[in-house]
């Protein structure tokens, strides 16, 4: 043992060890024993014996049985609408000539810049009761219901247009790397315009189509905000049931129980997805590529009947992002009344956000839990990546897959785990209890950003020529050295882009925030939320304020991280 | 000055190199030529202390470096992508050496503008970023980086590969000069065999991790020990065994024809005046030919006899596709395996 120990070990080493077993401890701490924690509390009874207790409460409540149908329901829903839609304005944007589709791309595309809690608040205040639709509706049909925009549709509409992002970013990728010369080829062999894009277009988009659909499927199974603030009574998912079991001491085991459900369909269905993406992508054998020419549709009616379409969609996803930035500008009575005139228009309402304690310490509380965590979880990636790139054994192996469990659990389990380890004093968290105070959800923010950051700083890093660190070490560096002076620089414009683009994300997180909020401490996600409950007119100018502060600022990420060196982290994103 | 004393290299189970033995002369200017894999850079690597070998020793100047630390060594490299930090500028590059060795910052500023003079790097240059610079600077940039550290022994991987041909034979011979100007021990891995026999003072020629010949660039091309050597270095023709019978009974020669028989294509001529007595005489047929501009190669087959050989390019066209030359082979050139 000492002669192994002689052999092996030198006290140059101590800071690397130390290292080592630092990240160790947050693995174990942070990403796998609060999870195990959700199997353990679902499955053991406090006597410490196995038991059924809460699948049996799970089959014996309507409630929570009826969230997972609904779930399941809407998951396949989407499935089905939002490839409809994706996959036409994506065809509309790139491949058919459509007068405008510059401008049609750009309305398409708001839905990268606005999701969330925003966006649901958003349609609501256009199709709600009160909403501008139903201003027109009642003048035609004076004694309708007005509250229509409620349960199943309603969130199923929402959603719709809110995740054809991915259509737009991933989809929108794949097509513009089809070999317009396959296209050219089968034009020459007589092949008409909808021939090819069944034949040759669409099997290459397959692959892409069928990954972005196991995504779609992911995020409806998840959905939280959407059937919180449209699904009403009557429409209730799993995620919204999860939030109010875990709020009941009873029924935590259900809780975890449920998450549990989330996180092993969610395991399922992403690792279908990653076989798919082993498998199915077609690799151009062109050896010269051309880039693809937009096709015009000669027959005049079906051309119409598309651009008829394309414009009806384009306002579908303009319109909200429209009043919202007009009525955020507009004083009280023009929200309430739904009605914009000259004299309405005011700054007041951000002169007022930026003045009053109460409307700006939501963005500071969010704005400094997202910085914090962001750089939190660079830190914490930066020291992973550098192992897994210098020892590559079957340890450096394991921590990675460590660190990439998040991206398979959905936020809601991830959420419990915290939840349920952590409302009790636990050695290898130094004794305290997180429960209830500000460092959870700061936890939890670093735990969900860490697959995305891992993913992009590994490419990053991978892409640095080998011999570098060899040259710097040549000539006498030492690893620290080499690692602030060479490597990180040239990694740093990608670091940088990683950053800006979790800190937008944490800005309006609610999925996670929802369940680990601090009372006193709310974030901005959580305050939209309780402020869309009550639907007066100065909560609903606050959202849209709020909604324009964070449109901007994801506008601005968005055109950082898409400059010629962000590119590839867009197309990762 | 370097001596590598039964060196072997394992990655697992694989065995990268195997009883490597090589002594070179201090300032001599020493290839490690081999195709790819064949263990060159490996050899390379082992010197300059990336790699440990599993057996064997390393020396410089008898003292034994096996275990030294590459930065203690005093070896340096220069890389076939040339590795220059893309954040640093020229200048940074070539003093990052000497920054990590806490020189004072005039001794620095002093020893980049002596080593940049030396190579030929202008001061505006220094100022600039690497990747404005083109291949033949950039290489440059790499060798003073290497060189101000004042190191005993510089090692380069391939570092003309990456250049287009004209350049590659441009920088080939800036680089033999700048040698001979430092007297600097060099050792020096490529592929190609042209680079090894016009820069080389000793070439070692690797094959499958272990070395097959050592020798004078003269020596690996006219003496080559082995089959693989005579075949990998040149262009070679083999000829079969009832063409060494004719060449043996044409000129009384012993030459065994159950070996494998082989003869650089310079070395067979198109017989015009024949001078050479003790040479064999073939009638071919000539069956392609390719100009290649300072000299025209014949593709020329008859009965025992499908041979290809090289002729300087007169700019009188005297040979045609179909036509009956005769070509001499001299027994002394052949080389049996």
């Amino acid at each position: 043992m000492l002669t192994w120990l002689k052999k092996h070990f030198s006290f140059s080493k101590l800071p690397n060890i130390l290292i080592v077993l630092v990240l160790t401890w947050y693995i174990l701490s942070n990403l796998i024993i609060p999870n195990l924690n959700v199997i353990y509390t679902t499955f053991v009874s406090d006597e410490g014996t196995l038991t059924l207790t809460a699948v049996n409460k799970l089959l014996s409540s309507p409630r929570a049985m009826r969230s997972m149908r609904n779930s399941i329901v809407l998951a396949l829903s989407l499935a089905v609408t939002v490839n409809i839609v994706g996959i036409f304005i994506v065809l509309a944007t790139e491949y058919f000539e459509i007068k405008g589709s510059k401008i049609l791309r750009l309305g398409f595309m708001t839905t990268l810049i606005y999701g969330g809690v925003i966006l649901v608040s958003g349609y609501k205040f256009i199709y709600g009761p009160d909403g501008y639709v139903n201003k027109i509706l009642l003048s035609i049909f004076p004694n309708m219901n007005v509250d229509w925009f409620t349960g199943y549709w309603a969130v199923l509409y929402v959603m719709t247009f809110a995740i054809t992002s991915n259509h737009m970013m991933f989809l929108t990728n794949a097509i513009r790397t089809i070999d317009f010369q396959t296209v050219e080829a089968a034009k020459n062999m007589g092949a008409s315009l909808w021939t090819i894009l069944r034949r040759v277009v669409l099997p290459v988009l397959l692959p892409t189509i069928l990954a972005v659909t196991i995504l779609v499927m992911v995020i409806g199974l998840n959905a939280t905000s959407a059937p919180l603030i449209v699904g009403g009574t009557g429409f209730q998912t799993i995620s919204p049931m999860i939030l109010s079991f875990s709020r009941m001491p009873t029924a935590r085991d259900l809780a975890a129980l449920l998450s549990l459900f989330l996180g092993l369909v969610t395991v399922i269905l992403l690792t279908v997805m990653m076989q798919i993406e082993k498998k199915g992508n077609y690799i151009s054998v062109s050896k010269v590529k051309t880039k693809i020419v937009k096709q015009k549709i000669n027959n005049k009616v079906v051309n119409t009947i598309i651009h008829f379409f394309s414009y009806m969609l384009f306002l579908i996803y303009v319109l909200p992002v429209v009043l919202i930035i007009l009525f955020s500008f507009t004083d009280a009575r023009s929200i309430a009344t739904r009605t914009l005139t000259i004299e309405s228009f005011t700054l007041e309402n951000y002169i007022n956000l930026f003045t009053t304690a109460r409307s700006y310490r939501p963005i500071l509380v969010s704005a400094v839990y997202s910085v914090l965590a962001s750089i939190g979880v660079v830190i914490i990636v930066l020291i992973a990546v550098r192992i897994i790139h210098k020892y590559k054994n079957i340890w450096s192996s394991i921590m990675e897959y460590a660190l990439l469990i998040p991206w398979m659990l959905p936020s809601t389990m991830i959420a419990i785990g915290f939840v349920i380890t952590y409302d009790s004093p636990k050695w290898y968290m130094f004794n305290k209890v997180l429960s209830g105070t500000m460092i959870i959800l700061f936890l939890a923010y670093v735990v969900i950003k860490i697959p995305f950051t891992l993913r992009m700083t590994k490419a990053a890093f991978f892409s640095i020529d080998f011999a570098l660190e060899d040259a710097a070490k040549n000539l006498g560096a030492s690893g620290f050295y080499t690692f602030m002076r060479i490597l990180l620089p040239i990694i740093l414009p990608s670091i940088l882009a990683v950053l800006a683009l979790n800190i937008n994300s944490l800005l309006t997180n609610f999925d996670l925030s929802i369940f680990l909020y601090h009372p006193i401490y709310q974030p901005l996600g959580v305050y939209i939320r309780s402020l869309t409950d009550m639907q007066d007119a100065d909560n609903i100018v606050l959202t849209f304020v709020y909604a324009v502060i964070v449109m901007i600022l994801s506008a601005l990420t968005l055109f950082f991280v898409n400059r010629p060196k962000g590119e590839k982290i867009m197309r990762e994103f | 000055m370097i001596d590598f004393k039964e060196v072997e290299v394992k990655f697992g189970d694989f065995v990268a190199l195997r009883d490597i033995n090589i002594h070179v002369n201090e300032g001599d200017f020493f290839t490690l030529l081999g195709p790819s894999g064949c263990g060159k850079t490996t050899t390379l690597r082992t010197l300059v202390g990336f790699i440990k070998p599993s057996n064997g020793r390393i020396y410089v100047n008898d003292i034994d470096i096996t275990e030294m630390p590459i930065e203690k060594r005093n070896i340096a490299m220069v890389f076939q992508s040339y590795a220059l930090f893309p954040t640093l500028n020229v200048y940074e590059n070539i003093a990052f050496g000497l920054k990590v060795n806490k020189t004072p910052k005039a001794e620095i500023k002093k020893r980049v503008l002596e080593i940049a003079e030396k190579v030929e790097l202008s001061k505006d240059q220094l100022q600039k970023k690497v990747s404005e610079l083109s291949g033949g600077q950039q290489q440059r940039v790499a060798i003073a980086r290497a060189l101000i550290l004042e190191p005993s022994i510089l090692c380069l991987d391939e570092p003309l590969s990456n250049l287009d041909a004209k350049l590659r034979v441009q920088l080939r011979n800036q680089l033999k000069e700048l040698q001979k100007k430092v007297g600097i021990t060099t050792i020096y891995v490529t592929h190609d065999q042209e680079e090894a026999l016009t820069l080389s003072d000793q070439i070692a020629v690797f094959n499958a991790g272990y070395i097959e010949q050592i020798g004078t660039p003269q020596e690996i091309y006219h003496q080559s020990k082995t089959e693989f050597v005579c075949t990998f270095i040149g262009e070679i023709n083999y000829l079969g065994k009832g063409l060494i019978q004719d060449i043996n009974n044409q000129t009384g020669t012993s030459l065994d024809p159950q070996k494998n028989s082989y003869i650089r294509t310079e070395r067979i001529s198109i017989v015009n005046n024949l001078t050479n007595n003790s040479a064999a005489i073939f009638d071919t047929t000539v069956t392609d030919i390719e100009f290649y501009g300072l000299y025209v190669k014949y593709s020329l087959e008859s009965a025992h006899v499908s041979i290809n050989c090289v002729d300087m390019e007169s700019g009188k066209k005297s040979v045609n596709i179909g036509d009956t030359v005769q070509i001499s082979i001299d027994p002394a050139d052949i080389m049996q395996y």
